[in-house]
């Protein structure tokens, strides 16, 4: 047995001499994971910060183009050196916005002057603030013209400052694209009065068909879109006028009332202001409805006072209306 | 028996020996490529904003208003190219001033800071529109332009 041993013990001494290659051939397995590993690992926590940073630019991105502000009724008023902005502004984006530049532009002669404030403004979704700005622009005079101006949000948008609200501009509901007042045509109320108390007070019943003999408060719904946004005082010589063509005669007059908003009972007149873009029920009355029933009639507005610092008269032909038999 | 010993320990010291120059090469591989990547993601982050540029017809200087919207800090200017069909003007590393009029002391503008340059162009011709790119030390390019 020991016999048959020995020439294999005295193989594998003769053989010693592969160890080195099996050694190298180890380390170099060992050398080759271990760099290949290195540099996949390295390589691959690189990547994945690259793409995180690609991800964040996009969502800069997307964050940019979603900040939706405007800024509209934008006035301008100038002194010496300064420029006072008057505007509104809104985030109707699904973000909220910071305010941080406020720019104007303005002429003086042939120069441009401009000059910039920063501000701090800011605005949750769905915001509406007003607020006056006074910008320095070095060189503006009072005789200054053509402004211009913007808002730098901290994302970076650049909002321009606009005179009117862009879903204002609807000619239909102006009368005839004339006038500063335009009246909600779906709108026009009547109320019985009884005892000085407006029936049925506020709702109202539609004032197309009426009957006569009663004594009536008529209603219609204004709103002022004066295009130099000033506000509109009505006088107490405002009044809705009703022309029968088949009866002259009995012609209508409701003159322009104050009712209490609680109550509904006539009180005694005091001017009513309309301000820029204010939307308000106006009342006219009481009068008696005189025609015979089964005719119509054509209704004005007839509207006096001020707007702004100057006289105002407006008349719209507005409504027909129809007496019931 | 005995030179498979010396053998052995050649291979295992010159293995040693390219195990740690591999690795020494690994490691300038990844510090090179970490360098690279943290530079583009660094150029990802930046934005500039143009507020506004102005011309003044009689110094012949525009102001290019500027606004860091981006995600880092830090961000200098290494060249401003104003341009237009016909002409073209280089401003290598303008000085950056904040819109209080005072040089900005690290020429950089970190998130949400504002500032300006100065760029001298001379006469430039009325109606004309320039482009202006602004070029960063981290190679963001950003472009502009104005009305003379």
């Amino acid at each position: 047995m020991i016999r048959d041993l020995l020439p294999r013990k005295i193989r594998f001494r003769r053989s010693s001499k592969g160890v080195s290659t099996v050694i190298g051939t180890i380390f170099l397995v060992l050398i080759a994971l271990t760099v290949a590993t290195n540099v996949f690992l390295w390589t691959f926590t690189q990547n994945a910060a690259y793409n995180q940073a690609v991800k964040e630019r996009s969502q800069m991105d997307a964050d940019l183009s979603s900040e939706r502000v405007v800024a509209y009724n934008t006035e301008y008023s100038v002194s010496t050196g300064n420029v006072e902005v008057t505007t509104t502004m809104t985030a109707q984006g699904p973000l909220s916005a910071q305010i941080i530049t406020v720019w104007v532009t303005c002429k003086v002669g042939n120069d441009i002057k401009y000059g910039s404030e920063t501000v701090n403004i800011n605005l949750t979704s769905g915001d509406t603030i007003t607020q006056p700005i006074t910008v320095t622009v070095p060189g503006a005079l009072a005789v200054a013209s053509e402004f211009n101006g913007w808002l730098v949000t901290a994302r970076g948008n650049r909002v321009p400052l606009e005179l009117k609200k862009v879903e204002e501009i609807r000619i239909a509901d102006v009368s005839l694209g004339i006038g500063a007042i335009s009246m909600n045509f779906s709108n026009f109320k009547y109320f019985e009065v009884v005892g000085g108390i407006l029936q049925n007070y506020p709702n109202g019943t539609s004032a197309f068909e009426l009957e006569t003999g009663k004594d009536l408060v008529l209603a219609v719904y204004l709103t002022n879109y004066d295009l130099l946004n000033r506000s509109i005082i009505l006088s107490s010589r405002s009044l809705l006028w009703a022309y029968f063509p088949t009866s002259p005669g009995n012609n209508g007059e409701w003159y322009i009332t104050n009712v209490n908003a609680t109550t509904g009972a006539i009180v005694s007149y005091s001017d009513i202001t309309l301000a820029y873009g204010q939307s308000k029920w106006i009342f006219f009355g009481k009068e008696r409805l005189q025609p015979p029933g089964g005719i119509a009639g054509a209704v004005n507005l007839i509207l006096l006072g001020t707007i702004g610092s100057e006289e105002y008269g407006q008349n719209i032909p507005f409504v027909s209306i129809y007496v019931k038999p | 028996m005995i030179s498979s010993i010396i053998m052995a320990s050649v291979v295992i010291a010159l293995s040693f020996a390219v195990l740690a120059w591999s690795q020494f090469r690994t490691s300038d591989y990844a510090e090179n490529y970490g360098v690279t990547t943290d530079a583009e993601i660094a150029r990802l982050k930046e934005r500039l904003t143009v507020e506004y540029i102005s011309h003044n017809g009689s110094s012949g200087n525009i102001r290019v208003y500027l606004l860091n919207g981006g995600a880092i800090d830090n961000v200098t200017i290494q060249n401003v190219h104003v341009n237009n069909d016909s002409w073209h003007e280089d401003f290598p590393s303008p000085i950056l001033i904040f819109l209080n009029h005072t040089t900005i002391p690290d020429q950089a503008l970190d998130r949400g800071e504002e500032g300006y340059l100065i760029l001298p162009c001379g006469n430039l011709t009325a109606g004309t529109y320039y482009f202006v790119n602004i070029l960063t030390e981290r190679r963001s390019l950003f472009d502009s332009g104005f009305v003379a």
